[in-house]
Order: structure tokens, then C-alpha cells, then sequence
């Protein structure tokens, strides 16, 4: 009775484990007709139990499977030749209303009673295969973006090494897949960043702190054949079966640089020119000032417009007289500044005694002084220092610092002239006790062209060049040129030189 | 026969006073017009309506006011908004002369000018402009 209950019992369980799985399980005989099936089977294909009960169990394939089954059968039978039973495959099967769909049989053999029967293990696999045919289409669909896409794509370990690289990425770096496929993706960057990088990765994972990720930048590319290139990258991060991934994006932008730069040129150009045009304007403007007062004059003597002897006419040679001098300055301003600016102008250097020097200065720049009633004084300059300069472009800075600062300052009063020992160098000062440089002027100062309050009712002189081209011979000598100035004080210009370049010899 | 009123009072503003000497010296002398001169346009305007000029020449590059704001000044004024304006200028660049044409000058006259043919430059412009 024990072992009858232990029987029972098996049977039991089954029968409920039969009746309760999801796969269908048919039983037929050797003659292929349908001895049990389990209630998945009836939901797999649609028919009731007493429907399939004897039937050929063929009723459940289409054709041309249908036809073929009894053959089968009846050949294994006779020879032995398995074609699915004990094997498992994909078969079709055939619901009640006709339709068909994809199943996973497995058969096994099983002798009952004497007679040889067969178990059918079957599965409905449409969704599956569904799901199957959904991914492969999108898989289809990714491989073919990403061989088609003009930006590289590749995907990194989070060590570092390559996993995948598209066909863009081959073509950027020049590289093969076989050729990148495990390595180190630092190889793709030149140095300082090929060293850097393993360190960032790492420093990522640990920290999380983003340098690129997510974010985006330019960076630097090397080639295979060792040309570098700028390229944006932009790099997100990703899951794989519990791995951390990395994805680059990157797009060679050489071109697009390329294209930026020649455009900047192109407007450099462009500005460059317009201040090329600009200035001959303005010289054509400032020679025919004076040679209109020139020929006027001139033209007015030998039209007879004055009476010969008289004071017109002598007024008028005077004017003549004048700005013939004011036309040479001006010549002799552009010859420098176009010399400053094709940066042939060059420097005779001697090294002289810079006391002497600035006498020399204030005698040669006299008649300021007397032109404008006021007087120079040297006040302070060490004895015994000597300089290194072309004595004949700083006595030209000079005269022009002197020059501006007897034309402003108020009659009878001083400008003190004077040479200090500084840290790096000496410094000479000139300075007035003149109104001083109107604020909105201050600024434009070294600019060319330009004098400040021109409406100013005493006479102006000056070219407008002075200052500029004074400024190119101080910085020709490595020196500055700077200047302090107090509304209704006065100002002073500082002629910074370095004394180590002195010692040495000559700046250039 | 037209009746176009004979140019005499001309006044000249211009910065550069050896300019403004020769100028009045050919527009006078030579020229016969009653002209003055001035050396800006604060000047000028402030004895404009008292000398009530019939033809005004400028300078163009002046500091302060320049050529072109006074003419735009002499255009907000009643009795000076159809008067000729002439600038005289170094500035005589084709497309700086459009320019001035367009601010509404009556004419350009480039600087070196010819002070024996001035003032009949003048009035050739001025009778132009009463056609």
C-alpha cells in the first residue's frame, strides 16, 4: 500500500505539474494520433481536448509539413533516423483558426505497455521571435547609422580600451578596426593628453567628477601617420550587462577650422586695408593743408592780387614761407611712421653720456623756448651715466616732448627736464606745468593724427605724428613711453630705458 | 533776361587761418564780394543773422563743429534752410564728394584751390543754383 501511495502520489504531482506549465505536452502513438494533451496545449492552439483526442497529430501543422509528417513518422519508425525526436527545433505550427505561428518542439520516446509513443514538448515562440525580429531590424538600423554617419563613433571599456569603432572613426584616424579594436583609446590622442588621460578615466570613476562627459569640448586628435587635428568630442556613458561603457562622438573639424581661420584673415585683411585707406586719406588731407596756403599765396603774388612791395605780399611769403617748413615736417612724420610701420627703420646705437645729452637737448630746442616765452631747465640728472641709444632718434623724441610741452604750458613758466636712476633702468622726464591733457583726449594721445583742443586760439604747429612716432623710438629701443597728467597742473612724459640692455649692448 | 540777384555777401568759415587769410584775400581783392571770415562754427552763427549771407562756405574738417553739423545747424534755421552751402575741402575723394553732394552741398570745391578763379567758382555755383 506504501509503495501503491508513493505511486499515486508521483502521479499526482504530475499530472499537476503537467496540467499548470506553460509549454503544451501531447502524448501520441506510434501510428502519430493524439493520445492526451495538457491544457496548454488546447490555449496554444485553440482547440478543446475531445477535438484532438485520436486525431492525426499533423492536424496541427500546415501544409506541406501536414503531408509529410506520416512518412515521417513511419520512416524513423522503420529505420531509426531522427530528424527532430530527442534533437529539439523550430517548427510551425497551426491553430484551429488556421493561423500559423512559430513553436520550439522537443520529442521524446517512451515505450508504454509495449507500444511505442511519443511525448511532444511544444512552445509557443511568437513573441519571442517577434521580439527577436524587432531587434534584429533595429540592430539592422543602428549598424547601418552608424556605417553611414560622418561622425566617429567608439565605444571604450572602463579601462580605457576600445570595444567598437564605425567606419567614420577609421576613416578620421586613419585607422583599421582590427588595428584599434582592444588597445588603449589614448593612442587616438598626442601627448600631453595620451598621459593624462588613463589618470582622468580613472579619477572619473572614482570621483565622478565630469571633465568631457556629457559636456562636450575641442580637443586634439592624432592620426595613425602622426598629424594631429582638432576634433569635438562628446562623450556619454552607458550600462552593458552590469559594465560601464563610454561612447566618443567625435567630428573632425580641421575644415571648419580652417575655414574660420581664413575668414578671420580675410577680415584682418579687410580692417588692415581700411586703415591702410584711411591713412592716406588723412595724409593727402594733411599735405594739402599747408601747400593750399602755399599756392594761394604764391599764386596771388604772381596774379598780382597784392601790390608788389606791400605788406600783403609780405604776409603772403611769410605764409608761404611757413608752411613750406610745416609741408617738410609733415613729410619727414610720414617718411618715419611709414618707416616704423614697414619696420625698416633702423637704429644707429652709441653709447653716450646721457648728462650731456640733455644739454644738448635744451640748446637745440632753444627757439621753442623762445617761441613760446618759456624756459628749460635741467634739474636733476646723474653725472656720471652713460646710455645705450641712437643719440639722434632720442634726441628727435626729445625735441618733440619739449616742443609739446613749450606749446602748452603758460607763458614764463618753467619745464624741467631731469634723469633718475630707476630698478631696471633710468627714466628722463619732461615736464610742464601746463593745463594739462583733457580726460576724453588722454587716451588717443599716442594715436596718429590727432591733437588735442586744435580750436585752442594760439598757433598749432604740429603734425599730429609726433607722439606716435616718438612712441615707436622708445619701444624700438625696448623702452616706454608713458605719460602723467593733472587738468590745470600740468604733465609729465616719461622716457623709460633698461639699463641691463645698455650693458649688454645693443637692444636689437 | 533772368533775374537772378548778383552774389555779394559770402561768408567763409574755415580753422586754418593762414587759409582763411588767402581766401579772404582772393574773395575780396580779387573777387570783389563782401566777404567775412570766421574760424569756427560757433563763430559764424553767432554773426550770421546780422551779416545775412547769401552764399556760406565751410571747411570741412574742423574741431568743434565740423562742416557738416553746421550745415545741418543752418538747415534748422528759417532763414537759412534754402541758402547755398559750399564746402571746400582737402577731402576729394570721389565717394567724399558724393558724400558732402548728399548732406545737401551746393558744391565741392577741392583744396588747393586757385585764388584767382575763387571767387568766380562761387559765383558760377550760386548762379547754378538760382537756375
Amino acid at each position: 500500500m506504501k509503495g501503491q501511495d508513493a505511486v499515486n502520489d508521483l502521479l499526482s504531482r504530475t499530472k499537476a505539474i503537467v496540467e499548470t506549465i506553460v509549454d503544451g505536452v501531447i502524448t501520441i502513438s506510434d501510428r502519430g494520433l493524439i493520445e492526451t494533451v495538457n491544457p496548454a496545449v488546447e490555449k496554444i492552439f485553440g482547440y478543446r481536448l475531445d477535438e484532438l483526442s485520436g486525431q492525426n497529430v499533423s492536424m496541427l501543422m500546415p501544409n506541406p509539413y501536414q503531408r509529410e509528417h506520416d512518412s515521417y513518422l513511419s520512416n524513423y519508425l522503420s529505420t531509426g533516423e531522427k530528424k527532430i525526436i530527442g534533437i529539439g527545433r523550430e517548427v510551425t505550427g497551426r491553430r484551429k483558426d488556421g493561423s500559423t505561428f512559430p513553436l520550439e518542439l522537443a520529442i521524446s520516446e517512451m515505450e508504454v505497455n509495449g507500444q511505442r509513443m511519443f511525448t511532444g514538448i511544444v512552445r509557443d515562440i511568437s513573441l519571442r521571435k517577434a521580439t527577436e525580429e524587432k531587434l534584429r531590424e533595429l540592430l539592422t538600423r543602428t549598424k547601418a547609422i552608424l556605417d553611414t554617419i560622418v561622425d566617429g563613433v567608439i565605444t571604450i571599456s572602463d579601462r580605457g580600451c576600445i570595444e567598437t569603432v564605425n567606419p567614420a572613426a577609421e576613416k578620421i584616424f586613419g585607422y583599421r578596426l582590427d588595428e584599434l579594436s582592444g588597445k588603449n583609446v589614448s593612442m587616438l590622442m598626442p601627448d600631453p593628453y595620451r598621459h593624462e588621460h588613463d589618470q582622468y578615466l580613472k579619477n572619473y570613476l572614482h570621483t565622478g567628477e565630469k571633465k568631457i562627459i556629457g559636456i562636450g569640448r575641442e580637443v586634439t586628435g592624432l592620426r595613425k601617420d602622426g598629424t594631429t587635428f582638432p576634433l569635438e568630442l562628446a562623450i556619454s556613458e552607458m550600462e552593458v550587462n552590469g559594465q560601464r561603457m563610454f561612447t566618443g562622438i567625435v567630428r573632425d573639424i580641421s575644415e571648419r577650422k580652417e575655414t574660420e581661420e581664413k575668414l578671420r584673415e580675410a577680415m584682418r585683411r579687410v580692417h588692415e586695408q581700411r586703415i591702410k585707406d584711411e591713412f592716406i586719406a588723412t595724409v593727402s588731407h594733411e599735405l594739402r593743408t599747408p601747400l593750399t596756403s602755399i599756392k594761394a599765396s604764391l599764386e596771388l603774388i604772381i596774379g598780382k592780387a597784392v601790390a608788389k612791395g606791400s605788406d600783403q605780399e609780405k604776409m603772403l611769403i611769410t605764409i608761404a614761407h611757413k608752411n613750406s617748413d610745416r609741408l617738410l615736417l609733415l613729410i619727414n612724420d610720414i617718411l618715419d611712421i611709414s618707416k616704423i610701420e614697414s619696420e625698416k627703420m633702423k637704429l644707429n646705437f652709441r653709447r653716450i653720456r646721457l648728462h650731456s645729452f640733455l644739454e644738448t637737448a635744451i640748446s637745440d630746442n632753444q627757439a621753442y623756448a623762445e617761441k613760446h616765452h618759456v624756459k628749460f631747465v635741467l634739474i636733476d640728472c646723474p653725472g656720471n651715466l652713460h646710455i645705450y641709444v641712437d643719440p639722434d632718434r632720442l634726441m628727435q623724441v626729445m625735441s618733440n616732448l619739449m616742443s609739446n610741452a613749450a606749446k602748452f604750458s603758460h607763458q614764463n613758466s618753467q619745464i624741467e627736464i631731469e634723469a633718475r636712476r630707476r630698478d631696471d633702468g633710468i627714466r628722463i622726464t619732461v615736464r610742464d606745468y601746463g593745463p594739462g591733457i583733457p580726460l576724453d583726449f588722454q587716451n588717443r594721445v599716442f594715436e596718429k593724427f590727432t591733437q588735442a583742443d586744435t580750436s585752442d586760439k594760439r598757433e598749432m604747429s604740429g603734425t599730429g605724428l609726433g607722439l606716435h612716432i616718438s612712441k615707436a623710438i622708445i619701444e624700438r629701443h625696448h623702452g616706454e613711453l608713458s605719460f602723467d597728467t593733472v587738468v590745470g597742473k600740468g604733465t609729465e612724459f616719461h622716457v623709460d630705458l633698461k639699463q641691463q640692455l645698455q650693458r649688454q649692448g645693443s637692444p636689437q | 533776361m533772368t533775374t537772378c540777384p548778383e552774389l555779394e555777401r559770402v561768408l567763409y568759415i574755415e580753422d586754418e587761418p593762414d587759409i582763411r587769410l588767402v581766401a579772404e584775400i582772393a574773395l575780396r581783392q580779387v573777387g570783389g564780394l563782401n566777404v567775412i571770415t570766421c574760424a569756427g562754427g560757433e563763430e559764424g552763427l553767432s554773426l550770421i543773422h546780422d551779416f545775412m549771407p547769401q552764399l556760406i562756405i565751410l571747411d570741412v574738417m574742423m574741431p568743434g563743429m565740423d562742416g557738416p553739423q553746421i550745415l545741418c545747424k543752418l538747415r534748422d534755421m528759417p532763414e537759412f534752410e534754402t541758402t547755398p552751402v559750399v564746402f571746400i575741402t582737402a577731402k576729394v575723394q570721389a565717394d567724399e564728394v558724393e558724400q558732402f553732394k548728399r548732406l545737401g552741398a551746393a558744391d565741392v570745391i577741392s583744396k588747393p584751390f586757385n585764388p584767382m578763379t575763387l571767387a568766380d567758382d562761387v559765383r558760377a555755383i550760386w548762379a547754378a543754383c538760382d537756375e
